[in-house]
């Protein structure tokens, strides 16, 4: 099979391992070979994290620059950072608020590699669910609505079910949910 | 029951590389854990707190590294199978006892898990541990992937029992926190009941003793050499007349790299698992059919250099090369374009990977390194201080989340070398110079190699301010109980020991004990401090907020704002003590009100009392 690559990026404590894992395994779920490395330890308090997630017949976790189809950052900044992994005509999905987004100076390279953004106030709709550290569901939910990614939007709500812990379980559902649906409007929006 | 102690073989899991090592272990039935947790090594004594009751073994969280390997070994030489987990660091600290240890050997399988860390994500060095093998003797393996941690520490066990030493497991950053799939397999039976048997001539390492034991272990040599010629984690792979040896996760970068430079009928891979000793046939045979060798392993040029000494005793001339100007660097981590590519240079194939992405155009973005978390004890500690002493006071400081108070504004660590260090080099600099000393040390790191240091200080009377940061965990590493938790909650018997006692249980006359969330209490415990012409120690004592969430002691959070009519700007908040979840915004003091815990030390340090809990 053609390999695929995502990075998963963002600051320590925004919920990256645990978005990185759901992804994983209703990655592996499906049938992919699933490898994926991850940051753990110091990089935690807040600092810059990063996951690279592959699927296909590979040996080694980590994803080459200029070789990732997707990146999902829970934090914009982070988002930049990472760009320089993902491959021409990727597509960048971003939790932010800011009606700014993308800043205007990188804007010259997303076009010159032909990348795809769109961006989420996740950290908004958690809150509003009284969930204010989920925003990596409704970033997952709002991937999950474009059907881009290697596995549906089934399957990963599936594996929230599965995985969550039984307390967080309702209400990461309900933040996935409305970060699905955020996408689905989008979509409706430009099919409009 | 836990995932990791289901019984069904064959069952596939997506594992943590240090998931399947604690996996592996259930499956070798192990009967006694022991560590000092340390990343990357850490999730794998984490695994077994969670399900040594329900598993049916023992398992300890060790004072240090030293100690966890001696209860293993104890163990392990009473007849009933052990393991022990430690970062590379921590190795250094349990060295004493592997040297001879090694000579006494084990009646029981035994593993070491020593967890190397190229690039330290998390350490205070990058230290090659496959030296350790070297100078103690003892045997080493080092897995690729998450399955073969799992199926090499199984192996090891065996290797170990076969042997009668304990065998040291290898692993790098990359592998522990690597996620992959998983095979099980059958759990054996656990051998919970040992026996001492008295063999003082084999067990008082006494000079006698030891010339014999000496060289029963070189013997041991020449039969762990010739299970290295013949184990399934020693290959060679292909036939091509270019030669690559590699280890551990570099394989995985080498096998992709092959694979993409369509390189594989050329090339032959000497893969070495079971790495020491080092299979002399083997190599041998790898040297004489190839025509030129690249060695790929990360930082020492280790099997390099063993291979070269091959090559030089058997006549075989080929070029063998690795670390060197244009190839490999034994710095840092590698990653799989920097082998691939150095394989197509060194092999002359045109590196047909797309050329590094042109990043102009992104934006210089600072870096983003990890900070103290809102609501942090040690940060209003640091501000008592910093109000007491000035900046002139010099700060040793030692490992622990509180090392993160190296940057700016707060700038609390000036020197910093390995766990306990902060109280011996504060010894040396109050002596040396005439400088205020005030030194930070962490709860646990003060049971692990504080103590000794401290004694010292006492006993030579010498005159600094230790602080003792008590968090009531180990927290960098994840919340792992130290000597002095009370585990009762987590359904642990343990006894608790009071750092107070131990402190004063040292000598030490000046002692107070703070909660330095009131920053008042703290400032008049520097003062004292300061005052006094002595060795005296502050105990900092509050729970670490992440903790306290995490075992629901947290108090109800009530976070704060910024009052804008009250607030003159003086920016005192920010600029003194850099609390993540304060921030400014237009010209405007504002606080995150979802990072914002209500410690409440930014409101006490605000002359005007401008900062005010949020009504609900």
């Amino acid at each position: 099979m053609k390999t695929i690559n995502i990075i998963l990026s963002g600051l320590g404590g925004q919920g990256i391992l645990f978005m990185t894992r759901l992804l994983a395994q209703a990655a592996h779920d499906h049938g992919f070979p699933v490898m994926v490395a991850e940051t753990h330890g110091m990089a935690q308090r807040g600092g810059s994290v990063i996951s690279h997630l592959r699927l296909g017949d590979i040996e080694s976790s980590l994803v080459r620059t200029g070789t990732a189809h997707f990146l999902l950052s829970l934090e914009e900044n982070e988002g930049y950072r990472n760009l320089p992994f993902l491959s021409k005509g990727a597509k960048m999905y971003v939790n932010t608020s800011s009606r700014y987004f993308p800043r205007e100076e990188v804007k010259e390279f997303l076009e010159k590699r032909e990348i795809i953004y769109r961006s989420i106030p996740g950290g908004t709709i958690a809150q509003d669910l009284g969930a204010p550290r989920s925003s990596n569901l409704a970033l997952l939910g709002y991937f999950s609505a474009f059907d881009e990614g290697p596995v549906t939007y089934k399957e990963i709500k599936m594996t929230i079910d599965k995985v969550s812990p039984k307390r967080f379980k309702d209400i990461n559902l309900k933040v996935f949910e409305a970060g699905y649906k955020k996408g689905k409007d989008f979509n409706i929006d430009i099919s409009d | 029951m836990h995932k990791l102690l289901i019984d069904s073989p064959d069952e596939e899991m997506l594992l943590l590389g240090n998931d399947a090592i604690a996996r592996g272990a259930i499956e070798a039935g192990i009967a006694v854990a022991t560590c000092y947790p340390g990343t990357p090594s850490s999730e794998i004594p984490d695994n077994f707190f969670a399900m040594f009751r329900e598993g049916g073994f023992y398992f300890e969280y060790s004072t240090n590294e030293k100690v966890a390997l001696e209860v293993a070994a104890g163990a392990a030489i009473s007849g009933i199978r052990s393991m022990c987990t430690m970062k590379h660091v921590g190795m250094n600290v349990a060295s004493d006892t592997l040297m001879t240890l090694a000579y006494l050997g084990v009646n029981a399988g035994m593993v070491i898990i020593n967890a190397d860390d190229p690039l330290m994500f998390s350490s205070q060095n990058e230290q090659d541990n496959r030296y350790y093998a070297r100078l103690s003797g003892l045997p080493m393996m080092e897995p690729i992937n998450a399955q073969e941690m799992k199926d090499m520490t199984v192996a090891a066990f065996d290797l170990s029992e076969q042997l009668k030493l304990p065998v040291v497991l290898r692993t790098t950053t990359r592998l522990n926190h690597m996620r992959g799939v998983v095979k099980f397999g059958q759990i054996r039976q656990i051998k919970s009941k040992g026996f001492f048997k008295k063999d003082p001539f084999h067990y008082v390492a006494l000079p006698a003793v030891s010339r014999n034991l000496h060289k029963v272990l070189l013997e041991k040599y020449d039969q762990a050499l010739e299970l290295s010629e013949n184990s399934e984690y020693n290959q060679i792979i292909g036939n091509g007349k270019w030669g690559i040896v590699t280890n551990g996760v570099s394989m995985d970068y080498v096998q992709d790299a092959v694979n993409d430079l369509g390189i594989g009928d050329k090339v032959t891979i000497l893969r070495l698992g079971f790495s020491y000793p080092m299979p002399e046939n083997m190599i041998v045979k790898f040297l004489t059919n190839v025509e030129k060798v690249l060695v790929v392993e990360e930082l020492e040029p280790v099997m390099e250099n063993d291979i070269r000494s091959i090559a030089q005793a058997k006549e075989i001339v080929v070029p063998i090369k690795g670390k060197e100007k244009g190839l490999f660097s034994r710095l840092y981590e590698f990653d799989p374009g920097m082998v691939r590519g150095t394989i197509a240079s060194y092999f002359g194939v045109p590196d047909t990977s797309p050329k590094p992405v042109d990043v102009t155009g992104i934006p210089d973005l600072p870096g983003r390194p990890p900070n103290l978390c809102a609501g942090c004890p040690h940060r209003a500690m640091y501000y008592a201080i910093k109000q007491v002493y000035g900046p002139d006071a010099v700060h040793p400081s030692d490992i622990g989340c509180y090392t993160l108070g190296i940057l700016p504004p707060l700038k609390m660590a000036d020197i910093v070398i390995c766990m306990g260090a902060s109280i011996g080099t504060s010894c040396g600099i109050s002596k040396a110079t005439d400088q205020k000393v005030v030194s930070f040390i962490g709860d646990s790191t003060f049971f692990h190699a504080g103590i000794p240091a401290l004694i010292n200080a006492v006993h030579n009377n010498h005159k600094f301010t230790l602080v003792i940061l008590d968090n009531g965990t180990t927290a960098m590493t994840g919340n792992q109980p130290h000597p002095g938790v009370d585990t009762t909650p987590m359904g642990v018997d343990t006894t608790q020991i009071s750092i107070e006692s131990l402190v004063r249980g040292c000598g030490v006359e000046h002692v107070q004990v703070v909660n330095p969330m009131q920053v008042k209490k703290g400032i008049e415990a520097a003062q004292a401090s300061k005052d006094f012409d002595g060795i005296s120690v502050i105990i900092s004592k509050e729970l670490c907020p992440l903790y306290a969430r995490s075992i629901k002691k947290a108090k109800k959070v009530r976070p704060f704002y910024v009052n804008q009519d009250k607030c003159k700007q003086h920016l005192d908040c920010i600029n003194l003590l850099a609390c993540p979840a304060m921030y400014i915004d237009d010209g405007k003091t504002m606080i995150n009100e979802v990072l914002c815990i209500g410690c409440t030390v930014c409101a006490q340090v605000c002359p005007e009392n401008a900062i005010l809990p949020l009504k609900k």
